[in-house]
């Protein structure tokens, strides 16, 4: 295409050299004496004037609307490469079901990139998942109704509002909940479980009576046949591997915080209880993985950090337990006081684990 | 594949013929050697060239010919840089988010060095009395050049110049991510 000819201007000094009398004159102002050493016979002014060619001024006007461009584009670079490494990270971290720094980057990038509807999308995919159901609430009114182009994304999508369902409220549980003004009886929620078998908020409401009542063995039935039908119901997961943690069945619930953290990988519930079933059934040096991993995510709960003290003192490692326990104890708030006592009574060993 | 006449591909793309033309005058100007005529766009082939002495030293004859690969690929991505996650990430872009992509690819599609540079580098690695290890670099160069001059039939320098300006941004974020 372009070209660029670098020895076309011999043929060009020869001509020049030809109409002029003396050789060691300037071929251009044909007055001064050329300079020698170079393949063109100029003096030293001709020679600065062709170095420095005249660019025309359309050609500079063209070059000031590039750089004025360039300058745009710089301008607005830092911003769109922050959004877009916020984006990127964000992405990976849904990719490998790591919902909760998804959805912190997303929502880093929605500062530069607020009303986008994929971003969208994707802070309501990872809420939903983080178990963050206020925010699944806002992020959801914000893309009803709207028609996400990516097809993966709007599957992911819909997959996330059939999960984010299993936590609303329906229609037949607050006609119960209004029938019996607030004091659904066992026998009604076990009717209405027969007939309703889809309601996973009765369900799980009926399981949670059975479990406050110390029916475990049927709270399990029940969050059973919930969880065969909702496999990513992450409510009735818990609340399952909480039944088996009071049926003495450490193993049983480990297999429950492994299928909570193959949803999220985040879940700072079912890693904590992991870390404190293993160190029931005696795996230490396993329960340190997922207490860390806890720890990390989390550092200022009671439950992380009581799970961190555990495993600190199975490790015959009070030296690091000791300081847990003082701040837990000092800075605990008032709704955690049963499990900062249930840790310092399992250290103090008037508590079984 | 359809059949798009390269004059017509390049009146649309005139901005990166513009900036080849400039890169091998700045280059010239960079080395100290006299330029005697520039021709930065016209619509028939050469569609635009640069005639210049014979540079000093043999390097610096490579580094003109290809230097507007270089000042091209650059601007093109700098230019596209900005414009690419709106585009091809976000799908929120504005008109002149659109403009600079343009404006990228146009500029960065045009980074190739052409035939006639392929000469010149040929040359160079020809001679003689060039050092060997600038023959050693002047050889691959040429091919290079000749391969992307053939590649060109197969819309290898818009795939160069989107790859610049959507690759380059993407490679970023990754690094940064």
């Amino acid at each position: 295409m372009s070209d660029v000819q670098p020895y076309a201007a011999d043929a060009q000094h020869d001509q020049l050299t030809s109409d002029v009398s003396s050789p060691s004159l300037c071929v251009s102002c044909k007055a001064k004496p050329a300079l020698e050493g170079y393949p063109t016979a100029l003096c030293a002014d001709c020679r600065e004037h062709f170095i420095r060619f005249p660019i025309p001024l359309y050609i500079r006007l063209f070059g000031a609307a590039v750089l004025l461009i360039v300058l745009i584009a710089c301008f607005f670079l830092p911003r769109q490469l922050r959004m877009g490494a916020h984006l990127a990270r964000g992405k990976r971290a849904e990719a490998e079901h790591r919902y909760l720094t998804a959805y912190k980057e997303y929502k880093l990038a929605e500062k530069d990139l607020p009303h986008n509807l994929e971003l969208q999308a994707h802070l309501f995919i990872a809420s939903v998942y983080a178990g963050y159901y206020d925010e699944s609430g806002k992020y959801g009114k914000l893309i009803s109704n709207r028609q996400v182009e990516d097809n993966e994304l709007a599957d992911k999508t819909n997959t996330a509002i059939q999960v984010f369902g299993y936590s609303v409220v329906t229609d037949q549980y607050k006609n119960l909940k209004d029938q019996y003004q607030g004091q659904i009886p066992d026998t009604a929620l076990a009717r209405a479980h027969a007939q309703y078998p889809e309601d996973y908020a009765v369900a799980y409401q009926y399981a949670g009576n059975l479990y406050a009542e110390n029916k475990y063995a049927q709270s399990a039935q029940v969050l059973n046949e919930v969880i065969q039908k909702a496999p990513l119901d992450q409510d009735a997961i818990v609340l399952a591997s909480a039944v088996a943690v009071e049926r003495k069945m450490p193993d049983s619930a480990v297999y429950y915080c492994d299928e909570l953290l193959n949803i999220n990988r985040e879940n700072i519930y079912a890693l904590s209880s992991k870390a404190r079933n293993l160190l029931r059934l005696g795996h230490i040096n396993e329960a340190a993985e997922p207490a860390e991993s806890c720890f990390k995510l989390d550092d200022s709960s009671a439950y992380s950090m009581g799970t961190m003290a555990l495993l600190y003192h199975f490790q015959n490692n009070d030296a690091k337990a000791k300081p847990l326990i003082q701040k837990l104890e000092q800075d605990h708030n008032p709704e955690d006081t049963s499990r900062v006592n249930y840790v310092v009574g399992v250290i103090n060993g008037t508590q079984s684990l | 594949m359809f059949f798009v006449p390269s004059i017509v591909i390049s009146l649309l793309t005139f901005p990166g013929i513009i900036v080849h033309e400039i890169a091998h005058q700045l280059f010239c100007r960079w080395y100290k050697v006299p330029v005697f005529k520039v021709v930065y766009f016209q619509a028939k082939n050469p569609l635009g060239y640069v005639i210049h002495e014979r540079a000093q030293s043999r390097l610096q004859t490579v580094m003109i010919s290809i230097g507007p690969f270089f000042l091209n690929t650059f601007l093109g991505a700098l230019i596209a840089l900005p414009a690419a996650m709106p585009v091809f990430e976000f799908n929120n872009a504005s008109p002149l988010d659109y403009f600079l992509i343009y404006l990228g690819v146009s500029i960065a599609m045009h980074a190739f060095p052409s035939r006639g540079d392929a000469g010149h580098v040929l040359a160079i690695a020809q001679s003689k009395e060039t050092p060997l290890w600038l023959r050693v670099l002047s050889y691959p160069i040429v091919g290079l050049i000749y391969l992307c001059s053939f590649g060109k039939m197969f819309w290898l320098d818009l795939f160069y110049g989107i790859g610049v300006a959507v690759g380059i941004p993407k490679l970023l974020i990754t690094l940064m991510s």
